[in-house]
Order: C-alpha cells, then sequence, then structure tokens
C-alpha cells in the first residue's frame, strides 16, 4: 500500500477544536492569518470569535465575499450585517469580493479567489487558518490547495503551518438551497488529468457524496463522466455512522432512481457492494477509505490505460475535507456544478443558527507537528 | 421493461452499431443533404446551432470515423441502409469506404479558462488554437486506433505550400506527429491547470512553438489497412468542436474567425446551442430574419461559412412537416429496438395511437344543449338566425367528415356569439328581428378547432391525439420529442402484456401527454427555471383565457411584443434577456420574430410557448395566434411571482 500523506493526521473535533486552539495560540509567537467568508451563512463569525479569543491582537484577517448575480436583497443584508461583525472583531482587515461568475456565465470563483490569495503578503506570519464555513466548495478548495504550496515552500519569516477548520452544521446545511448552475466543470486546481488524452483510456471510478438536495446537481455531473466514458463505475459514498441514524436510509430513498436500474439517463447501475460508507464526523475516515480504494484499482488498472477517481463532495462539510485530503494527496479530479443562487428558508437558518454552534472541525494539513520530511503534495 | 425511448441515443449507446441502427437518415438528409452535396461541408467552416436535445451531439457523433466505419461494415443490412445513403449523399463515405477522418471535441472545459489569463489577447487566442491543435490531432489518431488502424502506418500529407512547416507538427510520419500532439497537449495542458498562471515569458516552447498542424495538414493517407484491405486510403481530417458555447464570446469569436481561412485544408465544423452566446447574440440570432432563406430551412450559406440551424427558423410549415417525417421515422426505428413491441411488428407508432374522436357524455351533451339555448335567449338571437346556424355548421366537413353532435354544438355556440358580437346590440324590433352580420359568418377550420379547445376546457373531451399531436408537442427537438412519446410506448406495452387493444384511445394519450408536459415543466431545473416557468405560467394563462372567449375568436400560444422592443431587450433589460435567453435555450419559449400584423403592419416578435406548455394548459398546437403586449407586460409577468 502506498505511503498516506496524512496518516497520522491531527485533527479536532468539537470541544477538542477549542482546547486545542486554546492551548495552540496561547503561544505569544503565533501570528495567525484567517482566511474566511463573510456571506450570509451565519456561520461566517463564528471561527473568528474563536480565534480572536485564543489570540488576541495576533491575528489578521482576509475576508472573502463570493458574488452571484441576482441575488436577493435578504442575502446581501446578511451578508453585511457578517461583515460588520467580522471587522469588529478584525478591524482593518481586508473584504474582497469574489465574482463566481464571469460576465459571460463561465464560472470562475475559485480562479478569481486564489488571485485575490495570491497578492497577499504572509511575511511575518506563522500560522494560516482557512475557515471553510461559509465559503463554497468552488472557492474553498482551491485556496486550500494554493496556500497548501505557499505554506510547503515557505521561506524565512513565512508561515509554514496550514490549519482549516469547518463549522459543521447539518441543520444550516439543510436551510440553504442552492440553485445549480446548467454545467459541470473540474473545480479550478482540482482537474487531475480531466480530459487530458493519456487519461482518456483510463477506467473512471466516480465517487459521490450523497447529501439530500443534490440529486439535480448529482444527474448533471454524471451525465458530463458518462458523455467521456460511458462505461463510468459510480460508488457513492453514504454518511454513516451519522448523527441520525436513519440519513443513509433517506438518502437511499431519495436517490432511489440512481441507485436502482432503470431510466438508462439516471440509473448509475450501482451494485449494494458499491456504495462506500464514511463516518459524517470524521473526514480522515473518507480519506482513507478513498486513498485504499485508489490503491486496490491502481494495482487492478495500471496495465489497461490506468485508473481516474473522480470525486463529487457535496453536503457535509466534515466529509468534504476528507475528499479534499485525497484529492490533494493524490491529484483526484474533483467534479461539482456551481451555485448561480442561493435560496433559504430564513426563519429555519434562524432558528439553526441560534442552536449549539453546530460542531468545529479542525485540520492541520501542513507544519511543525508533521515534521521535514511530508513537504509536497502527494509525497 | 427497457423502453429505448427513454434512451439518448447519443450517449447511451455503447457500441457503433447499436448507435447507429435508432438513428434516423432524416436530419441527416434534411440539415447536411445540401451542403454535403455541393461540398460545403468539408471545405469551409461550418457552423452547427440548435437547443438541447435537438440533435447536434447524434449528428456529429455519425460523422467521427469509428462510426462511419462501423456503418460501411454493416451496409449491406437493411436497417442501415438509409443511413449509410445519407451520409454517402452527403459526403461523408463514397458509399464503400470514409471520406473524411471526423472527430469530436467536447468543449466544455478547459477551453474558456485561457480566457481567464492575464496575457494578450493574440497569446490567449494562441494557447487556445494549439490546444485545440493537439487535441484535435490525439483524437484523429483515437478515432484511427479504434478501427485497428496504428499510428505508425499513417503519413500526413501536407498542403503543397505548406511542406516546410511539416517539421514544426513533428514530421509526417504519424506516429512522430502523434507524439509531438501528446507533447504539446501536456504542456499546454500544465498550463490551463495551474492555480496561479505563470508568467507569459516563463512559458515553454511546446506551449508558445509554432504548431500548427490545421495549417499544414492536407489528408492523413493511411497506408495499412487493417485486415489488409484495398488500397491505402486518403481521408480528409474533419474535426468538430462540440459545445463550442462554452468558450468566452470574444474567444468564440476568434475561434471562428481562424477557422473560417480560406487556407485550411481539415474539415471544421463548430457546433453550439443559443445560450452559449452572450443574450444579445442568442437573441439576435434567432430574430435574424430568414425570409431570404435558401430552398433548403436552416441552411444559410456564405462563401466563408455555412450555417445549420437545427431548430425553428425559415418555412415553419415545412419545418414542422420535416419534423414529423423525422419523428416518425426515428419512432419506428425505436420500436423496432422494443424487446415487446418489437417482435410482435408493433413498429409504426401512428397506428398504435388512435386518431378516432371521442365525444363527451350523452349528460354533459345535455348540458351543452342547455348552455347553447341559454346563451341564446341571453343574446337575444331569432331562432331562424340560430337554424342558419346550424345548417353551416351541418355542411361543415371536417377530413370529409360531419362533426359529432358534441362539436357541432359547440361551432354553433361560438358562431352565435360571434354573430351576437358582429349584429351589435340586440334588435329594439324584439328576438324576432333578425338583422345580417356585418360579415359573414362561417363553420371553418378555426371554429371546429375553438370548438375542441372549448370542450376540452370545459367537459374534458380529449384534444391531444394522434401522431401529429405527438409530433407537433415536441417543439421540433427530438429529444422531447422521445420524452413523449415514451410515456405513450410503455402504456402501449402495458395494454399489450394485459391482452388489451394496442392502440391507445384518445383520452388516453390525451391524458399522458398532458401530464407528461406538465411534469416535464415541474422537473425544469436549468437556470433561471422559476423565471421561466413563471413566465411560461402567465403567458398560458393570458392564452387560455382568449381561446375560452364565447366567440372563439382566436386561439393563441403566444405572446407578441413589437419588434423594436425586442431588438432593444439586451440593453434595456439585461436581466430579462437572461431569462428568456434559456427559456429559449430549453424550449420553454420559442421566439419567432417579425410577424407582420395590425395597423400599418406593425412586426411582432412572438414569444412562443413550447410544447410541453402547451400540452400541459391545453391550448393550440397551431401556430400564429397571439397575444399582443409589451415587454412591460412580461416584466409584470415576472414580477407576478415575487408578489
Amino acid at each position: 500500500m502506498t505511503p498516506q500523506r496524512w496518516e497520522p493526521c491531527i485533527y479536532f473535533r468539537g470541544t477538542h477544536t477549542t482546547a486545542f486552539l486554546e492551548q495552540y495560540l496561547a503561544d505569544q509567537t503565533r501570528q495567525v492569518l484567517l482566511v474566511a467568508g463573510a456571506g450570509f451563512d451565519p456561520r461566517s463569525p463564528r471561527v473568528c470569535e474563536l480565534l480572536v479569543a485564543a489570540a488576541a491582537g495576533r491575528v489578521r484577517g482576509l475576508f472573502l465575499r463570493e458574488e452571484r448575480p441576482g441575488a436577493e436583497a435578504e442575502f446581501g443584508r446578511r451578508a453585511e450585517a457578517n461583515r460588520d461583525l467580522l471587522l469588529a472583531m478584525l478591524p482593518g482587515s481586508p473584504v474582497q469580493e469574489i465574482g463566481v461568475f464571469a460576465e459571460d456565465n463561465a464560472v470562475v470563483g475559485g480562479r478569481n479567489a486564489v488571485a485575490v490569495v495570491n497578492k497577499v503578503s504572509l511575511a511575518g506570519l506563522t500560522d494560516v487558518i482557512v475557515d471553510g464555513s461559509a465559503l463554497s466548495l468552488g472557492v474553498a478548495y482551491p485556496l486550500v490547495r494554493h496556500l497548501l504550496r505557499c505554506v510547503e515552500a515557505a521561506g524565512d519569516g513565512e508561515p509554514r503551518n496550514l490549519h482549516v477548520i469547518v463549522c459543521d452544521h447539518p441543520e444550516i446545511d439543510a436551510a440553504i438551497r442552492s440553485t445549480p448552475w446548467d454545467a459541470a466543470t473540474p473545480v479550478h486546481g482540482f482537474k487531475g488529468g480531466w480530459g487530458r488524452s493519456d487519461k482518456a483510456d483510463a477506467a473512471k471510478l466516480w465517487m459521490p457524496q450523497l447529501s439530500q438536495g443534490k440529486q439535480a446537481i448529482l444527474r448533471q455531473i454524471f451525465q458530463l463522466l458518462r458523455n467521456a466514458q460511458r462505461d463510468t463505475v459510480v460508488c457513492p459514498i453514504l454518511p454513516f455512522p451519522c448523527s441520525n441514524p436513519r440519513l443513509p436510509d433517506e438518502l437511499i430513498e431519495e436517490f432511489q432512481e440512481e441507485l436502482q436500474p432503470g431510466d438508462p439517463n439516471i440509473s448509475w447501475h450501482v451494485d449494494a457492494r458499491d456504495l462506500v460508507y464514511a463516518d459524517e464526523k470524521s473526514p480522515v475516515d473518507l480519506y482513507r477509505t478513498i486513498l485504499r480504494i485508489d490503491d486496490a484499482r491502481h494495482r487492478v488498472f495500471k496495465g489497461v490505460g490506468g485508473s481516474q477517481i473522480i470525486l463529487s463532495p457535496l453536503g457535509n462539510k466534515a466529509l468534504s475535507l476528507g475528499a479534499l485530503m485525497a484529492a490533494l494527496e493524490r491529484d483526484f479530479t474533483v467534479m461539482y456544478v456551481e451555485a448561480i443562487g442561493y435560496a433559504a428558508d430564513f426563519a429555519r437558518l434562524d432558528a439553526a443558527a441560534g442552536e449549539p454552534h453546530g460542531e468545529f472541525v479542525h485540520l492541520w494539513l501542513h507544519g511543525d507537528a508533521y515534521g521535514p520530511g511530508r513537504d509536497k503534495e502527494g509525497s | 421493461m427497457d423502453n429505448p425511448f427513454l434512451r439518448r441515443a447519443t450517449e447511451l449507446l455503447r457500441d457503433d452499431e447499436a448507435f447507429l441502427a435508432i438513428v434516423s437518415p432524416e436530419p441527416v438528409t434534411h440539415f447536411l443533404g445540401r451542403p454535403g452535396r455541393e461540398g460545403t461541408l468539408y471545405d469551409r467552416l461550418v457552423l452547427l446551432r440548435g437547443t438541447p436535445g435537438s440533435g447536434k451531439t447524434t449528428l456529429a457523433r455519425l460523422f467521427e470515423y469509428t462510426t462511419l466505419v462501423a456503418l460501411l461494415r454493416n451496409a449491406g443490412t437493411s436497417s442501415y441502409q438509409g443511413l449509410a445513403g445519407a451520409l454517402a449523399e452527403c459526403g461523408a463515405t463514397d458509399g464503400e469506404r470514409p471520406r473524411v477522418l471526423g472527430c469530436r471535441l467536447p468543449m466544455e472545459t478547459d477551453y474558456r479558462d485561457f480566457w481567464e489569463f492575464p496575457y494578450s489577447e493574440t497569446l490567449r487566442t494562441g494557447l487556445l488554437t494549439t490546444f485545440v491543435q493537439a487535441r484535435a490531432v490525439l483524437a484523429w489518431f483515437r478515432q484511427l486506433a479504434a478501427t485497428g488502424v496504428e499510428a505508425g502506418s499513417v503519413r500526413i500529407v501536407p498542403r503543397p505550400e505548406a511542406e516546410t512547416a511539416v517539421e514544426a507538427i513533428g514530421g509526417a510520419a504519424g506516429s512522430d506527429v502523434l507524439e509531438k500532439a501528446r507533447r504539446v497537449e501536456a504542456a499546454v495542458y500544465q498550463v490551463v491547470g495551474a492555480l496561479v498562471p505563470p508568467k507569459a515569458d516563463a512559458l515553454g516552447p511546446d506551449v508558445t512553438g509554432a504548431y500548427r498542424p490545421f495549417d499544414v495538414i492536407d489528408r492523413f493517407r493511411i497506408e495499412t489497412r487493417p485486415g489488409g484491405q484495398g488500397q491505402p486510403l486518403a481521408v480528409q481530417p474533419l474535426v468538430i468542436l462540440d459545445d463550442a458555447h462554452a468558450l468566452h464570446p470574444a474567444q468564440f469569436r476568434s475561434l471562428e474567425h481562424w477557422l473560417a481561412r480560406r487556407e485550411l485544408r481539415i474539415a471544421r465544423w463548430i457546433v453550439t446551442r443559443f445560450d452559449i452566446l452572450q443574450p444579445h447574440e442568442a437573441l439576435a440570432e434567432i430574430a435574424e430574419d430568414r425570409a431570404d432563406r435558401p430552398d433548403y430551412p436552416g441552411l444559410t450559406a456564405s462563401r466563408d461559412t455555412e450555417v445549420v440551424l437545427l431548430q425553428s427558423s425559415g418555412p415553419r410549415r415545412e419545418q414542422r412537416t420535416a419534423f414529423r417525417r423525422m419523428a416518425k421515422d426515428m419512432a419506428g426505428r425505436y420500436l423496432q429496438k422494443h424487446s415487446l413491441l418489437g417482435p410482435r411488428r408493433l413498429i409504426v407508432l401512428g397506428d398504435l395511437l388512435s386518431e378516432a374522436d371521442e365525444t363527451i357524455s350523452l349528460s354533459a351533451t345535455r348540458q351543452l344543449t342547455e348552455q347553447l339555448d341559454a346563451a341564446q335567449r341571453r343574446l337575444k338571437v331569432a331562432d331562424s338566425r340560430r337554424r342558419a346556424l346550424e345548417e353551416e355548421v351541418e355542411a361543415f366537413r371536417h377530413g370529409g367528415q360531419a362533426p359529432p353532435e358534441d362539436l357541432r354544438l359547440a361551432m354553433v355556440s361560438i358562431l352565435l356569439h360571434r354573430y351576437a358580437k358582429n349584429r351589435g346590440q340586440p334588435s329594439i324590433f324584439g328576438e324576432e328581428d333578425d338583422p345580417d352580420p356585418s360579415r359573414p359568418l362561417a363553420a371553418n377550420a378555426e371554429v371546429y378547432e375553438s370548438a375542441r379547445l372549448h370542450l376540452l376546457h370545459r367537459f374534458g373531451r380529449p384534444f391531444f391525439h394522434s401522431i401529429d399531436d405527438l409530433c407537433d408537442a415536441g417543439s421540433e427537438n427530438a429529444e422531447l420529442f422521445l420524452q413523449l412519446a415514451a410515456v405513450l410506448v410503455d402504456a402501449v406495452a402495458t395494454q399489450v402484456i394485459r391482452s388489451k387493444s394496442s392502440q391507445l384511445t384518445a383520452s388516453t394519450q390525451n391524458a399522458l401527454l398532458r401530464e407528461r408536459g406538465q411534469r416535464i415543466i415541474e422537473a425544469w431545473n436549468f437556470p433561471y427555471h422559476q423565471q421561466v416557468r413563471q413566465l411560461v405560467r402567465s403567458i398560458a394563462a393570458r392564452c387560455i383565457e382568449e381561446t375560452l372567449e364565447p366567440n372563439g375568436w382566436l386561439r393563441p400560444n403566444s405572446f407578441g411584443i413589437p419588434q423594436e422592443e425586442f431588438d432593444r431587450l439586451p440593453e434595456t433589460h439585461p436581466d430579462l434577456a437572461r431569462v428568456l435567453q434559456f427559456a429559449v435555450a430549453y424550449n420553454g419559449l420559442l421566439v419567432v420574430p417579425r410577424r407582420r400584423q395590425g395597423e400599418a403592419g406593425t412586426q411582432w416578435c412572438l414569444l412562443e410557448l413550447g410544447g410541453m406548455a402547451i400540452l400541459a394548459h391545453g391550448l393550440s398546437l397551431k401556430r400564429g395566434g397571439f397575444i399582443r403586449g409589451g415587454l412591460r407586460d412580461i416584466e409584470r409577468m415576472l414580477v407576478e411571482k415575487a408578489a
């Protein structure tokens, strides 16, 4: 088996995250850059609150506000309120608007976000923390990959530590519905050889993360993959164990047209043995599972064009971190459909936001904890 | 039970033989026959445009080399002969051997990214064209390899004036050309996939070098064919850039300009759908005056480009007739593949769909008679006038037959209301006074259609039945037609299993089609689908209101806005233009420009409801009837939802 980069992996959940950050950031030499979303999502200020409490005066902020055409005014109002909260905690921090769509409706959010962060000087910092709670997949993934390369290549006086934190709150996720764009694309920086001629004959395996309300998006992605290779194999990822023990059943019911043989435009032709179960609360579990599958496929297909895994991590934020780690390590393709807009049940959103803060999930992706031997992606 | 109508041919059929068995030759002949015979498919840039599901990719796949080889291999089989003839007619084969080496490059990913790079436009276009060329060369060799032709047995025949540039593409030997293309693709892919674009002066020679195989290659010469088949073969390379709407409009124009150069010897097609362009261009494209279209609908010729439109344009009646022909042929091929109906030779869809009218119940007929009597009393129409109108209706024939009683009553009711409107106020000399109308009243096909629509809405009398209604409801879109036909074919199969008649009654067809139309609209999930759905519903509601006017004067299925307002739409109402762009792209609405009507021949641009909406809301499939309005009304319709 190929050695895994994040084995062991330093990560924390829930109260352990808070305790770790308090202890870690108590070191007065720590200088932190927080890169976070300043959108309508009520989770926007949560990680900032945590860091300001643990490292007061030693945190700089860079806040990104994703802009989509024709957004409802209420979203704008909430985003401004969150921005004001963030700026009250970290005064003077830049708030950058990230155009997610170009004027011709091409998806450019990830590229724009990387361009913004690339201009920011990291000198004098020790740690960079990406808060993915209120960032969309198409923006968060490229940012993490870019910052990972920055910290790997860090010189004197530049940060060596990269952390990713998300506030995992399924109730908030459920209250927000995205309106998908009409084209599936690879996430910027995560093409993973998609479309390259030397991958044309590779046996393709698509691993979509099933999540409620994402059926239309996964259908679009499936259509794109199937057009590229008609015998693409699908191994859906189901959250289990999970906080709602009925969730896998509910997902199987919601995706019954995809999971059962039937309409050939829709059915994935999935065998019960193809289902992948991943602990809802553990990104590392999914990360290890994906890499194990990749190792097995590599052995089988290396003589016949190779294997190509395509990930579509939608929904649960903790699991999407696991997919991110796997994609970073093995350069997998990450395919998604950008949201042209959002619809929210604001009453439900407010009710969910008023409840206990969900769970923080922290991943230490690079730095002091891992020693000097693992400084490159894929090493 | 597998219903082949649920399959989209292009994407789902894995092997070429299965694909070819269900593809109809009709669209090939209809859209490509004339330019194919004239050779303009291969000597200039061809632009194929259509909505999703209009058959663009199916046409493109037909011209891929592997498909042509598979077709010729089976040309003796009767089910392939029509297609083999159509492709020979448009010059893709000589009847025995392929003449073109076609490959399809999907443009959905990668290519648009070059536009975002912080380079000069020249460099960005250069990167795009280099990438396209490298991938086209790789795709040509992949097509050859799939038919058993190794790169080593292929040589490039350069254009006479480009022989000196052969080295820049790796040489004339196939394996060298392939190797060079691989290197260039890998180098450019690294650039396009970079998180942060490299500096322009750091780009390597494989990326910025003079790699121009399109300028060099004239033919591919296959020296040794698999199985020792005959003489060496020279084929003209054809590259089909599919879904090119994914490019930035400026990129698209550069690419179009670059491929339209006359010195190129390779054949090149660009396939796009309307919403790929900016709203302004997308709408202008279909609003362009097609009155001077040449003999073959959907085509316009110019010296440098050949435009093929795979949807409504030009003479609409001809379009509809052509689509009916194609749809029936396609349905026959799909039925042959149906595991239950095929072996029973139930392969003519028209025979499975009853055209016989179904009348309303006796009690409903009595109710209708009472309503007619009441209307006569209310309108104060003399008995003698009613008798005259009844005689007019009795003399009317539809398809050589007298209409059944319920329809006759509904027609008389319409004529009665027309008379009342025509006559003006009731006579002051009592009900027996019977002034003549200002214009003669005739029981004609329009009154007949209005009567059928009234009975549909008032008594649920079946309106949509017969193969022609099914074809017309498909909005000249093959995929929509198949989706509608699928539900009827499923019902036929169920009846056959239950040992019942294989023919569907009018009421069954009507119910299934209307429900299907409704479900398709509910399942819309494209960008701005809520706004499009709202717009379609509002237009349909207005159309129903007009349709149900007692005098049945209009059977609209469109909303007309002054052409000049429509022409300024992208500037004056950019958000609405974007909504309309997707409405048109996904067949929610069709744009019919420049209809002259009204005082001083005002030009109107019609937003015609797509077939699904017409089915769901029970409107006439006949074209031309529209409600006059303006952009302000359309805006109001969209705001109604927000309110």
